[in-house]
């Protein structure tokens, strides 16, 4: 077993090294082969992220590089869990945190609900890397700020615009992934991300209107998002808000654009189908899920133009990786098949009990953080309309995008999102610009609703970076390939 | 915990540093452990130790920012060169005057080391009791038990030199049934004081009370809001408009109304850094004292919370409320709101409503559908009752909310006499009473 280990990680090892400066040392390699002899089960995650943000707000600059480090050691000993990290890196700490581990273990073990079991996966050994064209950390600091402060004074060209934001941020992250069962993976990621956010004001009242993105890609991402005419549409957008009329109350059909499908997704279908929700082990803080197990393969999730899959090999996508924080490698899964719910995002833990096996979505957000369950790229697949047909066969609605407010009930039933920026639609035509839209509507029934989809030309992997859950609580990255959609009789506006 | 002297040697190295006209380093460590349960049992239980580094390069009016987790020299000298290679490329900013003066600071003693801290049996079976006590009941209790020891350090080339030990802990619980659930929390800097049996006892109250819930319409009600409520309000409010650079980028409730009234007469806030009941810290991230500061004064808007830069913008001092400097273009934050108690007990004004609905709690409040009108929305989470008469008369299922809080705190008709340490997600910690607001707004409803 343990000369299996050495061999494929002598080339990982090397390859990280050469690439990133990697922490992998005979340390870890001998911690895992005296696990091997204690424990049910244990792995070692070591990671290396560096991290450079830069934003740009009314021309004032915050510059930050980061470099972050550590391990995580996850023991699973009598069928119940500890987990022990630190950033240091000498052989006492090693073995100590180690031992930490499994103290916890045996804490965790005097109050013991079922015995933990994993469900079966072959231990891998690989060597994943993000495929970028432009390595963004050997673009110069310089290059990225001009293109801030460029973008900075296009949306400043307005004398309305009160605050003009412009940011970039990119994350390298090499990660080696040790397991009791024989694993052994390497991944180097790279994420990149850029936005623009324009607020505009007049007599006390205020507007904003933002474009933004991220993915597992390089610097070409950021060429590809066009800043600089991003940073011109949300200035003219911001400052035509200030003159439009608000957004009147009522049931009507709603068109929802790209980004907002995204939030949308993300809220309604990417955390309740999380089976640790379901499974009730995050009741004691962000809440459970109504889609519980009784109702895999029977309920009824939404009309029969939803087709949603959860899927981490998608290129670019930010949810994508080449494997889980289980060593369980990236899948597409069908989570709903033409409006019927089939399935959960899953850990090797939680599907044991289903009888399944993982499909590969237990994610840390750190070197100190345990892997849990979390979305990749949540997907609704696309449809056959164009957005121009979509909106010329609506004879009366309103069509919303960008994400200005969100909040949903802890089952994910009740939700109320806020848009920036809307249009009236009569008669097939966007008529004129609306302010302060806000929809709401309970999850199966706004999923029912839905009777059109846009086309793979219209369909975009969104990035979500931001993506909160657990305690102590970690911000993930996430994916959501959506198109434009539309959904009829929606409650549009607030009951005040 | 790595200890004061070791952090301020690494301090002296990084200071003794060439390349900037001014530097500042933040060193804090951390030891953070956490036992999280559901089902009445142990499901995750982890603990992590890290030293986390910032340091911030000036030259001239060019400011750079790097940060590390580590204190070994070699990552030091990384992390001390990278901000200045940073500040060589920044643009100037004209806010910026020069880090802090050494000042002196009042002494907090925050700081209580015990075995519950680095022990997860302890831990554990604090845990137990909390599990016990519900399953005695047929009930199923969920929450956490977090435990820190941390120590902050902050140094400056013009000679600031401070440094804070501390501990916090907090408890949370919610009791479940089949069609209801119950809330409870503590938090103190001293895990022995934790108190379990009041948390389970306080969620098993209100998960009891709240079986077989019943549907009411959406409309306007009188509501109380329990301090938990008060809290996840305010952390709210806090973000959106009690710093002083959401008030410059006129993006605050408070922006063009400081010395007006935006609230009723009864709602008078605070930020006190100093309260030991608190997660107290005498001092912000670039070394300046916390100041008290009032921010409403009898529903009268008084003023925000200041760091160097939005305070140089406005020729005054910083009131010691600066975030570290990787995130100073949010500008500064209340970290430790109180409010006013006022005259009257929880019980006798839950007496003196006749009819409203009592929140123990919110779930996923947003503030940002109208930040200049502080227009929230959110549910009600994990204990929600009618009052009728006096008296909560049966439970409620969920409620959504949407309005304006600077309408329902004008519409404040009682505060409670009883204030409670809240500690919020982001570990803030207010201390807040009860309010009963009439004519609150509910949009809508949820199934549960």
């Amino acid at each position: 077993m343990r000369i299996q280990i050495y061999s494929c990680l002598t080339i990982a090892a090397i390859l990280w090294k050469y690439q990133s400066g990697g922490t992998l040392n005979e340390d870890f390699l001998n911690l895992i082969d005296s696990l091997h002899k204690s424990v049910d089960y244990a792995d070692v995650r070591i990671v290396d992220e560096s991290i450079q943000r830069i934003n740009v707000k009314n021309s004032e600059v915050s510059l930050v590089n980061n470099r972050d480090r550590g391990y995580g050691i996850r023991v699973l000993h009598n069928g119940s869990w500890g987990f022990a990290s630190s950033s240091v890196f000498d052989s006492q700490r090693i073995r100590e945190t180690a031992a930490e581990a499994m103290e916890i273990a045996k804490a965790s073990n005097t109050l013991a609900g079922e015995k933990v079991v994993l469900s079966d996966v072959e231990p891998e050994t690989d060597f994943f890397r993000t495929p970028v064209d432009k390595d963004p950390f050997q673009i110069s600091v310089e290059s990225k700020l001009a293109l801030l402060l460029e973008c900075d004074g296009i949306m400043r060209g307005d004398k309305s615009v009160r605050v003009a934001e412009g940011w970039l941020e990119f994350n390298n992250i090499g990660k080696t992934f040790l397991s009791t069962e024989g694993a052994s993976i390497e991944q180097l990621m790279v994420m990149s991300g850029g936005g623009v956010t324009c607020q505009a004001e007049r007599d006390g009242e205020i507007q904003t209107r933002s474009f933004g993105d991220h993915g597992t890609r390089g610097y070409e991402f950021i060429d590809e998002l066009d800043l600089r005419d991003q940073s011109s549409k949300v200035r003219e957008e911001a400052v035509q808000l200030l003159s439009a009329p608000e957004c009147s109350s009522r049931a009507t059909t709603l068109i929802l654009g790209g980004p907002q499908m995204a939030l949308q997704l993300h809220e309604s279908c990417g955390h309740p189908i999380e089976l640790d929700r379901v499974l009730g082990t995050e009741a004691g803080f962000y809440g459970t899920s109504f889609l519980t197990l009784e109702k895999a393969g029977k309920f009824r999730y939404g009309s029969r133009h939803v087709t949603i899959t959860a899927d981490a090999t998608i290129p670019g996508g930010l949810g994508s990786f080449g494997y889980d924080d289980e060593g369980v490698k990236a899948q597409r899964t069908v989570i709903v098949d033409k409006g019927l719910f089939l399935a959960y995002l899953t850990s090797r833990e939680t599907t044991r009990k289903l009888g399944q096996k993982s499909n590969g979505s237990m994610r840390a957000s750190s070197w100190s953080r345990i892997p849990l369950i979390r979305m990749t790229n949540i997907n609704l697949e696309p449809g056959d309309w164009t957005l121009e047909q979509l909106i010329a066969d609506t004879k009366e609605g309103v069509f919303m995008d960008s994400t200005r407010s969100w909040s949903i009930d802890d089952r994910r039933l009740n939700f109320q999102f806020g848009c920036e920026v809307a249009w009236e639609i009569r008669d097939g035509k966007l008529v004129q610009m609306l302010k302060n839209p806000v929809y709401t509507g309970i999850t199966p029934e706004f999923w029912g609703s839905c009777d059109g989809i846009c086309d793979r030309d219209h369909w975009r992997v969104w990035g979500v970076p931001n993506c909160g859950k657990g305690e102590p609580e970690q911000s993930m990255q996430v994916g959501h390939g959506v198109a434009p959609a539309r959904f009829r009789d929606v409650e549009v506006g607030v009951r005040r | 915990m790595i200890g004061e002297d070791r952090l301020r040697s690494a301090a002296k190295l990084v200071l003794s540093s060439p390349g900037s006209d001014q530097l500042e380093v933040v060193i804090g460590s951390t030891k953070h452990s956490l036992t999280r349960f559901a089902n009445n049992s142990i499901h995750q239980n982890v603990t992590e130790e890290d030293v986390q580094v910032t340091v911030r390069a000036v030259i001239k009016k060019r400011i750079g920012v790097a940060k590390v987790n580590g204190i070994e020299d070699e990552r030091l000298r990384w992390v001390t060169q990278s901000a200045v290679d940073a500040a060589r490329c920044a643009e100037e900013n004209p806010s910026f005057e020069s880090l802090p003066l050494p000042q002196s600071y009042a002494r907090v003693e925050t700081h209580f080391p015990s075995a519950g801290l680095t022990s997860p049996q302890s831990r554990a079976e604090v845990v137990a009791k909390v599990v016990e006590r519900a399953k005695n009941q047929q009930l199923t209790a969920a929450g956490a038990l977090s435990a820190w020891e941390e120590e902050l350090g902050v140094f400056n080339s013009l000679g600031v030199e401070t440094y804070h030990p501390s501990t916090w802990a907090r408890l949370t619980s919610i009791v479940s049934s089949g069609d209801s659930s119950g809330y409870g929390q503590s938090a103190s800097p001293d895990f022995g004081k934790l108190d379990p049996l009041r948390v389970v006892d306080e969620a098993i109250e209100k998960c009891v009370r709240g079986k077989h819930p019943t549907e009411i319409s959406p409309g306007r009600y009188d509501v109380f809001l329990e301090e938990y409520a008060v809290g996840e309000i305010f952390e709210w409010l806090s973000w959106i408009g009690m710093g002083a650079r959401s008030l410059q980028e006129k993006r605050s409730f408070m922006s063009d109304r400081i010395g007006k009234r935006i609230m009723g007469e009864k709602v008078t806030v605070w930020d006190d850094g100093n309260d030991p009941e608190t997660n107290a810290l005498p001092f912000d991230f670039e070394g300046v004292p916390r100041k008290r500061v009032l921010i409403i004064e009898k529903g009268v808007a008084r003023g925000a919370v200041y760091d160097t830069l939005t305070a140089a913008r406005e020729k005054r001092s910083s009131t010691g409320h600066a975030l570290p400097s990787d995130f100073s273009l949010y500008g500064p934050l209340p970290l430790h709101l109180h409010m006013e108690s006022g005259e009257n007990s929880k019980s006798s004004i839950l007496a003196s409503i006749e009819k409203g609905i009592w929140v123990t709690r919110f779930h996923y409040i947003n503030g940002l559908l109208k930040p200049r009108e502080a227009l929230f929305t959110g549910m009600t989470r994990d204990g929600t009752f009618l009052i009728e008469n006096g008296r909560l008369t049966r439970p409620l299922k969920n409620l959504r909310f949407t309005e304006s809080m600077l309408r329902a705190f004008s519409n404040v008709v009682e505060v409670s006499r009883e204030r409670k340490v809240v500690s919020t997600e982001e570990e803030s910690s207010f201390v807040l009473p009860s309010v009963w607001v009439k004519d609150f707004c509910f949009s809508g409803k949820t199934e549960f």
